[in-house]
């Protein structure tokens, strides 16, 4: 079947298209090339006046897997009293399930989310719950650099190409798209009683230093081509003065690809009348020296939400502010994590100025390629607050309108008041389609040009922006109509994408043995097969 | 893709029996008979040969006590739920793809989700929902836990290899030889499995019911707090004392039970507790609880119905949204109180937990041999997850999955298929 979607304002930067009005058609799930006679498309939709993108993809939005799952169960006063948003779709009488998750997440016209935070131990869960989350394609991060047989790998000198095999074989056993590490170590150490952990301080027992796993991990995905650069979880989150910590973690990486993620948490000084202060002019022009680095934001957004991290010291250090009063944390084979529910105000110097320092990032850095669109979901902000975030970054009025009511210290304190700048939709579109499909190595999608995957997003072009986003007018998911007039009308299943980089075979030998010696599980059954996983938790994935 | 040939004697196997999930099991098939080549467990035994019997006379689809076909049974059992008012889905003893499907025919039946285990179940979880907690998962314990903590004894009869897989493994990430244990029970010594007499445990008089009180007066202690009592719970202040030196002096301390050993009204408090112990425990050093449910997949269905649902079991799907409250949907209760109309049990790892005696119309679908006090409305027997047919589930502590295989050729469908079937078969309903 052929569609034809014509007259809409076309925002494609992978094609250098900047609202130009074009028709896009669409055949097999897939866009294709105008065919010789319009006429010929068996539907046919007139967007004359409408914004046309492709589907927004999410790098970093932490939507699967135990510790989000236990953060569901933590707070049902939260979401006890919601009503059914989509009566008529499976579960759209569940507030915060994977399939609301889904429905909301494509509203807004989003089409690939990623879980960046996948504890192997725990991948068959995680990919049971991504393949729960209806519409959306997923992929998940593989979480290294706290697991022990690294750790001892390290300590004994192994040579890099071992740890290459290893990291190989961890995509492959967890069928995750990329490599995450979260304060290399940090987990570790805490087991050992450590409360605090630098870049260079070294594991407990093993003798390593952060800034060596960090090391050893990035060298192993840049070896073994995977498109995803290593996904960093700095140490020291949210502790003021971190921005040198940020600040070293980028000189680290030596010159080759690595990912930030939520660096609003590392954007703190240490100055000021309250010990804290703004390091995002400090972030910005240290980005600028360094192109090998991208980051995600992790924006605050004001009200409650609940913090997810598998950064299981910061979350005990934090766990007197949790708001409401309660807060678990939990420690597994090779990393731990912690749910620390908080509520960010308005009216608190602290949290006005995170809110501050996360705009100041997006609009200091000045190529939407390399920074990204995240409120790190939810530690940040729950994705749902997303149109309010597209609405700050597109309208210095709205900032205004929010400068006037916060903290009015934080206020003074930061930049924000000073910087103009206004995204464009093409910005937008860099920074949230085309940017991200590079970032994540998924070159069939995040464009609209032949070929790519007809996942298509179709705004009405209204001056309030938080509202274009809130609802898409027609989302497409390969092809077909999932989401219309800003409601969803077709819950289709998504997939999971994964990598499986060729490794040599003779580390499970010793891996074999180590999972004998120190698991309760054997390596072939710690291994997830693709067949088995689409038999036993309904999960289709994708391997490139 | 199916996994269509019956694993090889080769490979080793996960178990889904009870909630510490082995996975060293060498399976050997002798004609239709199973055997396990693992050391001794009464719990794996006795699944073996029920589903070793089970295929010795192979059980049907029955309506009213009489055989039927599958389609014919899925048809009377979406008649009977799908007639009802207020229908109640439970036992859910089951593999992931089956608890699944089962919350997926909640949903669309209206109906309110429980597990033959939820009260357990909700017994830890006021316990997480009210203050937190920090916990540590089975293999942290094996790794690194050196002073182990039990409530009630009878946690080893739940986990028959916990003593040899956990408490004395060949070889630890700490070097070290394994946890010394305490336990807090009223049992004679002789009573414990031998390999738990092995490890030479310290027990404490201190019955599950009255644990709550050690466990408060080892709080005020280590807050400084003046403690006049000569004891508590049964045991002395020595004794007491002793523990408490123990704990702190311990590098991980991890305090352990078995929710389903806290069968009285209100022993949530005490398992608060424990949580509080252990939060001030990590002040200075470390420690951290290992709650453990009562098994048969209780875990699966806790964290399935969570990402369904937003909720944990105890939620209802009437009215086409997710009500959760473990109190008024807990499903012995709807069933004494004669609030639900009609009941699903779905029981498919053991002849047990099996459907309670109870006058609504009853639809189980379950293991073959499923232990049935009196003829359900409709019986529906399903392949056993891990002998059967291939599933994924979550090991007790919630954080490792096991990838059950499939073991034997036979004769029975899923747990999935037949509720996917009886779904098929419900007559959609607009408010869900």
């Amino acid at each position: 079947m052929l569609t034809r979607l014509s007259g809409g304002r076309i925002y494609d930067p992978a094609q250098g298209i900047d609202g130009e009005v074009r028709d896009i058609y669409l055949r097999d799930g897939r866009i294709c090339p105008p065919p010789a006679d319009p006429a010929m498309a068996d539907a046919h939709y007139d967007l004359h006046g409408q914004v046309v993108m492709a589907g927004a993809i999410d790098i970093h939005s932490h939507v699967a897997g135990g510790n989000v799952n236990n953060a569901r169960v933590l707070m049902p006063e939260q979401h006890v009293a919601q009503q059914a948003r989509y009566p008529g779709l499976p579960f759209g009488g569940s507030p915060w399930s994977t399939f609301d998750t889904g429905y909301r997440y494509a509203e807004m016209g989003f089409t690939t989310v990623v879980e960046p935070a996948v504890l192997p131990i725990n991948a068959g869960h995680a990919h049971a719950e991504l393949a729960d989350i209806p519409i959306l394609d997923t992929a998940g991060l593989a979480i290294l650099g706290n697991d022990d047989f690294l750790l001892r790998l390290l300590r004994e000198g192994a040579e890099q190409a071992t740890v290459n095999d290893y990291v190989a074989w961890t995509l492959g056993a967890t069928q995750c798209l990329g490599v995450k590490v979260i304060n290399a170590g940090g987990a570790t150490a805490f087991k050992f009683n450590a409360r605090e952990f630098g870049l260079d301080d070294e594991v407990p027992f093993y003798g390593v230093t952060s800034r060596r796993i960090l090391n050893a991990l990035q060298r192993a995905v840049v070896a073994l081509g995977v498109e995803h650069p290593l996904h960093v979880h700095c140490n020291n989150l949210g502790v003021p003065g971190n921005v040198d910590t940020a600040l070293r973690t980028m000189e680290a990486a030596e010159g080759l690809p690595m990912h930030l993620a939520h660096v609003q948490f590392y954007g703190y000084g240490a100055d000021g009348p309250h010990g804290f202060s703004t390091g995002a002019a400090r972030l910005a022009e240290a980005l600028g020296r360094h192109p090998n680095i991208t980051v995600d934001v992790g924006q605050v957004l004001f009200g409650q939400t609940v913090t997810i991290s598998g950064d299981v010291m910061r979350q005990h250090a934090a766990r007197g502010i949790a708001r409401p009063r309660k807060w678990a944390l939990w420690e597994g084979e090779d990393g731990g994590g912690g749910i620390v529910p908080f509520r960010y105000r308005a009216g608190n110097f602290v949290n006005a100025l995170q809110w501050a320092i996360g705009l100041e990032l997006f609009l200091l850095v000045d190529d939407p390629w390399r920074v990204f669109f995240t409120t790190d979901h939810p530690n940040g902000a729950p994705f749902t607050a997303y149109p309010e975030l597209f609405h700050l970054l597109m309208s210095r009025d709205h900032r205004a309108r929010w400068l006037a009511r916060i903290h009015p210290e934080a206020a003074d304190a930061c930049l924000l008041r000073h910087l103009e700048r206004e995204y464009s939709l093409y910005e937008i579109a860099v920074m949230t389609r085309a940017a991200p499909a590079r970032l994540l190595g998924l070159g069939d999608r995040g464009h609209l040009g032949p070929g790519a995957v007809a996942d298509i997003a179709v705004y009405a072009d209204i001056e309030d922006r938080g509202e274009m986003f809130r609802a898409a007018r027609l989302v497409f998911k390969d092809g077909v109509p999932v989401v219309r007039d800003g409601r969803v009308v077709n819950p289709v299943r998504g997939r999971t994408h994964a990598v499986n980089p060729a490794y040599d075979r003779a580390i499970e030998r010793p891996l074999a043995a180590w999972f004998d010696r120190y698991h309760l599980q054997r390596l072939d059954n710690f291994r997830l097969d693709p067949g088995r996983l689409a038999e036993t938790a309904g999960a289709e994935l994708v391997i490139h | 893709m199916t996994d269509a040939s019956p694993a090889t004697t080769a490979v080793t196997v996960p178990c889904p029996f009870c909630a510490l999930g082995c996975d060293d099991l060498s399976p050997h098939l002798n004609g239709t008979r199973l055997r396990f080549d693992a050391p001794e467990c009464p719990i794996l035994d006795a699944a073996a040969a029920a589903a070793d019997a089970a295929l010795s006379a192979p059980a049907g689809p029955r309506v009213g006590g009489a055989p039927a076909s599958l389609e014919a049974a899925c048809a009377a059992a979406a008649g009977l739920l799908g007639g009802a008012r207020a229908p109640l889905v439970s036992g859910l003893a089951a593999d992931l793809a089956g608890i699944r499907t089962a919350l997926h025919l909640a949903r669309a039946l209206g109906a309110t989700v429980d597990h033959a285990h939820g009260d357990a179940l909700q017994r830890n979880l006021a316990v997480f929902q009210g203050d937190g907690w920090m916990t540590a998962s089975l293999g942290e314990v094996r790794n690194r836990c050196d002073l182990l903590v039990v409530l009630g004894a009878g946690l080893f009869r739940r986990l028959p290899r916990l003593a040899g897989r956990v408490l004395r493994p060949a070889e630890r990430l700490d070097g070290g030889a394994g946890p010394a244990l305490v336990i807090l029970d009223t049992a004679a010594p002789e009573t414990l499995p031998e390999s738990v007499r092995a490890l030479e445990p310290e027990l404490l008089p201190v019955p599950v019911a009255r644990a709550g009180e050690a466990l408060g007066w080892l709080r005020a202690l280590l807050a400084g707090r003046p403690v006049m009592a000569d004891g508590a719970g049964g045991a002395g202040r020595a004794a007491l004392e002793a523990l408490l030196a123990r704990l702190r002096a311990a590098r991980y301390p991890v305090i352990a039970w078995s929710a389903a050993e806290f069968d009285f009204p209100h022993a949530d408090l005490i398992l608060e507790q424990a949580a509080g112990l252990v939060r001030s425990l990590n002040g200075t050093g470390r420690a951290a609880l290992l709650p453990l449910g009562a098994g048969d997949a209780d875990a699966s269905a806790h964290q399935a119905c969570a990402w369904h649902s937003g909720f944990s079991l105890g939620t209802a799907f009437a009215g086409g949204r997710a009500a959760y409250d473990p109190h008024l949907h807990r499903g012995e209760r709807l069933l004494a109180a004669g609030e639900a109309d009609a009941l699903l049990w779905l029981s498919c790892l053991r002849p047990d937990p099996a459907p309670p005696e109870v006058s609504v119309p009853t639809v189980a679908v379950g293991h073959p041999g499923l232990r049935l006090a009196a003829e359900p409305e409709v019986f529906i027997p399903v392949g056993v997850p891990g002998i059967d047919h291939a599933g994924l589930m979550h090991r007790g502590d919630g954080l490792a999955t096991l990838g059950l295989r499939r073991l034997r050729d036979n004769p029975w469908p899923t747990a999935a298929t037949v509720l996917g079937r009886i779904l098929e078969l419900i007559p959609a309903r607009e408010e869900n």
